[in-house]
């Protein structure tokens, strides 16, 4: 549905998109993930036509978005960072506005209730926009993207500034649109494309560092293995026997949490599980094994590694 | 272009700008009629007009600076940009948004004509001949005034720059009295408004000054559609 190939977008010498190039499949609802600045809005815009790559191709359903502009357009409803409206226009007609700048085909009053029903926004649609709170803001901005029912949505930080329910009403919203739509979201939110996205693409200094599931995700950047054990035992012996076990790494305290007992964080090589000869080793010595945990990468993990790794190798 | 024509001109309608530039323009061609025509009995619409003239370069940026610095500043020009509609297509809708409340203005300029036809006498050709020059001069003012509000981000920017310009098309004969050169007096005679105009005024219909209005309003638009497609560029 979408191909991005090699775009670049340059102010003077400084690159805010570095050859970046990925697809999106229809019915992806794929995630941009990257701290602020990282070339997120910029790839967004230029896949909807704001703004022009200085090299490479966007193609919206096979159509060249600079070739053939108004094309592709037409199959893309966009949300901008900033939500753009107009405040000196009531909500219902703003929407109109839109309805018509889209030259939408649909019975226009029905399609315009649909997306108001959708967004919740029934309630302020007489009213001037400039009067409106942020969160009611930024849901009329969402409606304007869906004005027109374009099969494809691309999202920049669609809930920012909305309060804890609305931003799960928002998820649950966007989930369901999946379901008809190809969607990109973008967000530096970590929970957000956790619960919502089916792939994220990380996206850090302008490059792409990253692109998958959440889990290939954690995989790819987990590297060695660890591990929590809480032993009961001499610290000064157990900790020797671990660390002359294969595959570990290291062994560190870390305190008592209960008494009697030391937790100890085992680091072991990649694909290795320590587990089991752990067992048998303790069990041999006499040392008794209170707990144990894998203290898997979370995303969070995964994404500050990424960002920073990703930091190193360019300077 | 419908939509962005209609909302523009809603805009016009809907904010203290498009009364003040109607209040302006009233007032100030109202007190000429009043104090040339009436009060002293002449029923010559030639000078009515050229003063019209004159009051356009301060009423037409007034018409023009908002366009397009509101729209950068509330981002809404993103929805324009990113709708399926061409560049083209939005900066005409804006063109005849303010060309429309140009013609509205226009309107109550008739009662002032027909109050001379009823009591003075006037030549049909010569009003006729002064509403097309000043149809004509309208949207080329429009034109020149809207790429001015079209580089900048601030509208009182935006007004001062059109005024400037405005200025420049309309009193560049003056140049010709401080100064000989041919190069000065060639770019004169090829910008100057106020000769084409004259031809207008007194009832003739030069074919050459009707393509010399309409090419200046076509190529302002045209660098204006340049430069909101190059800004994507940049």
């Amino acid at each position: 549905m979408i191909e991005v190939k090699n775009i670049v977008k340059s102010y003077g010498d400084k690159y805010a998109v570095n050859d970046i190039s990925f697809t999106v499949e229809t019915g992806e609802i794929v995630g941009f993930l990257g701290p602020n600045g990282a070339g997120k809005s910029t790839t967004m815009n230029i896949l909807t036509g704001y703004l022009s790559a200085n090299s490479g191709t966007a193609l919206i359903d096979g159509i060249d978005i600079l070739e053939n502009p108004t094309e592709a357009k037409r199959l893309i409803g966009f949300l901008p960072e900033q939500p753009p409206l107009y405040m000196d226009m009531t909500v219902r007609e703003y929407l109109e506005f839109v309805y018509d700048l889209k030259k939408c085909k649909f019975p226009k009053k029905e399609h315009l209730r649909e997306i108001c029903e959708l967004m919740k926004i029934e309630d302020v649609y007489n009213r001037m926009i400039k009067n409106l709170s942020k969160g009611y803001r930024q849901r009329v901005g969402f409606a304007q993207a869906l004005v027109g029912n374009p099969p494809i949505l691309i999202l920049d930080e669609p809930t920012v500034g909305l309060d804890p329910r609305q931003i799960i009403e928002i998820r649950k919203l966007i989930t369901r649109l999946g379901k008809k739509h190809t969607v990109i979201l973008s967000t530096h939110i970590l929970q957000e494309v956790q619960a919502v996205c089916d792939r994220i693409i990380v996206i850090n200094k302008g490059q792409l560092v990253a692109d998958g599931n959440a889990e290939t995700l954690a995989h790819k950047e987990a590297g060695n293995r660890r591990l929590v054990a809480r032993i009961a035992g001499n610290k000064a012996e157990v900790k020797k026997a671990i660390r002359a076990m294969n595959s570990v790494l290291s062994c560190e305290e870390m305190g008592t949490k209960e008494q009697g007992t030391t937790d100890y964080l085992i680091e072991s090589e990649p694909n290795v599980d320590i587990r089991k000869m752990l067992f048998r080793l303790l069990s041999d010595r006499g040392w008794i094994l209170m707990g144990l945990k894998s203290m898997d990468m979370s995303l969070e993990d995964v994404f500050v590694s990424l960002i920073t790794n990703e930091g190193g190798v360019e300077e | 272009m419908r939509a962005v024509w209609k909302r523009e001109l809603k805009a016009y309608l809907k904010s203290p700008l498009g009364y003040v530039y109607l209040f302006l323009f009233l007032f100030a061609t109202g007190f000429i009629f009043c104090t040339v025509n009436v009060r002293n009995g002449i029923s010559d619409v030639q000078y009515y007009f050229q003063m019209c003239c004159y009051i356009l370069i301060v009423a037409i940026p007034l018409l023009t600076m908002r366009l397009y610095p509101e729209e950068r500043k509330n981002k809404t020009d993103q929805i324009l940009i990113t709708a399926p509609i061409s560049i083209t297509k939005m900066v005409l809708g804006k063109f005849f948004a303010a060309y429309s409340m140009f013609l509205i203005s226009l309107i109550p300029t008739l009662f002032c004509v027909g109050f001379l036809m009823i009591y003075g006498n006037l030549e049909w050709g010569v009003v006729l001949g002064n509403y097309v020059g000043f149809l004509l001069l309208g949207a080329a003012y429009i034109a020149i005034a809207m790429l001015m509000s079209c580089v900048t981000e601030s509208p009182i920017i935006a007004f001062m720059l059109g005024l400037f310009s405005l200025l420049f098309f309309a009193l560049c004969d003056l140049l010709l009295s401080i100064t000989d050169w041919a190069i000065v007096t060639k770019l004169v005679n090829l910008i100057s408004v106020s000769t084409r105009f004259l031809g207008f005024s007194t009832g003739l219909f030069d074919l050459s000054a009707i393509f010399y209005f309409l090419s200046l309003t076509v190529i302002f638009l045209f660098l204006n559609i340049r430069i909101i497609d190059k800004r994507r560029w940049s």
